[in-house]
């Protein structure tokens, strides 16, 4: 009998349950969920702090953005609002996409999603890095 | 094994008597779109600012026609509103403000505080005095 127990994975403490809590039908648990809850707390910071320096300019015109934005530790802050906020929205697009949008068509929204946002970032990072080295 | 449409389904939506905090639950991820479409504008932006002063001179410009400020006012309370209410998110997640009482209380400050934002905002901020 302890051989036929020990024969089968099944054996274990843990109830079936036990073994599906916390990893979601994707496998990945709880994962998205705290990167979801730490992108939010990290733009609690930035998303005022950007308000805040648009209200700052003077006006509009190329100079006046230009400078806003010049200095490293507004172009840092910049840079960790622009991530921080596409990753966030990737997230949440997902969720949406997984939520409301059926078959095929959630696929390659989950894809187009995915990539957009990728490409968004790289444009953005680089974007400020050139911004930075603006004369 | 039973075939997946044999499965218990949750209770759909229409099941539930109607509140408002429905609605705020919506706009939540409603305006979390709209300001995802908004961060494509935003790098945009960042581009156009980063090309020179060709197409970064251009913004004031942009920034002048009424619907480019229209869809910036819009942006800006999907910004208030969901930021507010995903303070109201984590403040559930950390277990406190979910009892009925206070989730409807705060869900009418969430609605009435991003609105008195975006006001505020429009009023003196960097497009005071000429909102449209």
């Amino acid at each position: 009998m302890v051989g036929a127990l020990r024969g089968a994975d099944t054996v274990s403490l843990r109830t079936p349950l036990g073994h599906a809590e916390g990893l979601g039908s994707a496998g990945h648990g709880t994962g998205h969920w705290w990167a979801q809850r730490i992108s939010a707390v990290a733009l609690v910071p930035l998303a005022p702090w950007f308000l805040w320096r648009l209200a700052s300019l003077p006006t509009l015109l190329y100079e006046d953005l230009l400078n806003c934005f010049q200095g490293l530790g507004d172009a840092t802050l910049l840079t960790a609002f622009v991530l921080t906020l596409l990753y966030h929205s990737e997230l949440g697009v997902r969720v949406v996409l997984e939520d409301y949008v059926g078959g095929g068509l959630r696929v390659a929204g989950l894809i187009v999603s995915r990539l957009a946002h990728v490409v968004l970032a790289l444009a953005g990072l680089l974007a400020i890095a050139r911004i930075v080295t603006q004369v | 094994m039973p075939s997946a449409a044999n499965r218990p389904l949750s209770p759909h939506l229409s099941v539930y008597r109607w509140q408002y905090t429905m609605a705020l639950s919506i706009l939540h991820r409603f305006t979390g779109v709209v300001l995802s479409i908004g961060s494509v504008a935003l790098v945009g932006c960042l581009l156009a600012l980063a090309s020179g002063p060709h197409w970064g001179g251009n913004l004031e410009g942009l920034f002048r026609l009424p619907i480019v400020r229209l869809a910036a006012l819009g942006w800006t309370y999907c910004l208030f509103y969901h930021f507010a209410n995903g303070v109201r998110h984590l403040v559930w997640d950390i277990g406190r403000g979910f009892e009925p009482k206070h989730a409807q209380l705060s869900g009418w400050f969430v609605f009435l505080a991003s609105l008195a934002a975006t006001g505020a905002y429009w009023w003196w901020g960097p497009f005071a005095g000429r909102i449209l």
